[in-house]
């Protein structure tokens, strides 16, 4: 082995780390240290060096939280899949033990987790209206296209509950969650990459969103048509609302609405 | 394994930290280090049983957080072109209240130049809780490869290190 070697097998070394100096490749290298002054002399200016920055990168301290929500993740994976046999009456004295493993405990600690990542307040629909301006041009739209309209501004990526650029893999996803699911998609979007989907209930109605990505964002909704709260005409019906366009019409028996940031004009021909 | 939860608290408290800061030289965001974090151990509650040599533990929980960087980092890149605002706000769930001395940022500022095939090795090696061979395990190349990357990934850290000491001093001096 010459120098070059082991100066490279040197930098596996960790600093502060006996085991290491224990490994028979470092251990060998680190002997030609004894008949090598320089060779020594280097290995400790980079040991200094490595001791450095490894102590440098341990002062980033993770947020305060962290160890505590792991944990309670946790705690709801035990508690939601605790089988009937952990159901059996605790003693109790092995009630410290078994709190985590209450079931209700674990529903609770799921609508922390839940809260946690985002995923409850905008599904509600009482939402405040402060988004809206104080004097609504389109003041006599639809209540349930004004709530969207307030709902798709919000979406994020994060906030998808599925995302997938095949739409079959988001109906399936929708159709499994017990959400309306588009039994067709336009014509127009077959050969469209989706973003993810979104589902929602609005004052009891469940209703879904697939983003689409075309040559702008589409979101296609879809509601029962028995559940929509309000009446469909004959033909599609167009608004514009805020900065949004939608198109509302009945497919089979269900509604769907076509809806993208711009105006009417901006909607595609879809039936 | 079936590791109950006394078992998984000791799991946590040794392995969250050095894990956070893997996934913080990966992902560059607080947000998403986090994230990554707890994904980790949630999926770790969910295959644990499947893990049969409990002194591997480790090397799986890093393993694990790299895989899921690397799944995300594909994921997103078939989507980068969406609407930027969508793009902004792929955080996680944990608050980004993190709280790094100037030297650790100016560390993971230094490793964060460094050409990116050294910066998982890197990061990995200064993290101290992998040995060599954990770290060619974990990111799935031979040790030969770690001990190259190492030894380049290290230079080019020293090189910054000095530019950066240099450009410093000049600051001062025209200060002066």
């Amino acid at each position: 082995m010459n120098l070059d070697e082991a100066k490279n097998i040197l930098q596996l070394c960790r600093p502060d780390h006996p085991e290491d100096l224990k490994d028979p490749v470092i251990a060998e290298a680190l002997a030609l240290c004894e008949t090598h002054p320089e060779l020594r002399e280097w290995f400790e200016a980079q040991q200094a060096f490595d001791r450095q920055i490894a102590q440098s990168l341990s002062e980033i301290k993770p947020p305060a939280d962290l160890q505590a929500s792991i944990l309670a993740g946790m705690r709801m994976h035990e508690a939601n899949s605790t089988d009937s046999a952990d159901s059996i009456p605790e003693t109790s004295g092995s009630l410290s033990q078994a709190w985590w493993r209450n079931p209700w405990i674990g529903v609770a600690a799921l609508f922390v987790i839940m809260l946690s990542f985002g995923v409850l307040p905008r599904h509600s629909s009482d939402a405040p209206l402060a988004t809206l301006p104080a004097s609504d041009p389109d003041a006599d739209a639809p209540e349930v296209l004004r709530y969207l309209a307030r709902e798709i501004d919000n979406i994020k990526m994060f906030s998808f509950d599925e995302r997938d650029e095949d739409p079959k893999v988001l109906q399936t996803y929708l159709t499994s969650n017990g959400a309306p699911s588009p039994e067709v998609i336009p014509a127009k979007f077959e050969h469209t990459k989706s973003i993810g989907c979104v589902m929602l209930d609005y004052e009891g109605t469940k209703l879904s969103i697939i983003c689409f990505k075309g040559d702008t964002v589409y979101h296609l909704t879809t509601a029962d048509k028995a559940d929509f709260p309000m009446e469909l005409g004959a033909e599609p019906q167009i608004f514009e609302l805020k900065d949004q366009a939608f198109k509302l019409w009945a497919e089979g028996e269900q509604v769907q609405i076509l809806s993208v940031h711009g105006n009417k004009q901006d909607i595609p021909e879809l039936i | 394994m079936n590791p109950d939860i006394l078992n998984f608290e000791s799991i946590v408290s040794a392995y969250y930290q050095p894990l956070y800061r893997f996934g913080y030289s990966l992902a560059k965001s607080e947000s998403e280090a986090g994230d990554l974090t707890q994904q980790t151990f949630f999926v770790f509650a969910e295959k644990s049983h499947t893990l049969r040599d409990t002194s591997k533990v480790k090397s799986w929980l890093f393993t694990t957080l790299y895989r899921e960087f690397l799944k995300r980092r594909k994921k997103d890149s078939r989507i980068d072109h969406y609407e930027p605002e969508l793009l902004e706000n792929t955080g996680g769930s944990v608050a980004p209240e993190v709280h790094r001395s100037m030297d650790g940022q100016l560390a993971m500022e230094a490793l964060a130049q460094v050409d990116e095939v050294y910066q998982q090795p890197l990061a990995l090696f200064y993290l101290q809780d992998l040995s060599y061979k954990e770290i060619a395990e974990v990111l799935d190349v031979p040790i030969g490869t770690i001990m190259s990357r190492l030894s380049r990934g290290k230079a080019q850290l020293r090189e910054i290190f000095q530019r950066n000491d240099a450009d410093g001093a000049s600051e001062r001096s025209a200060r002066s």
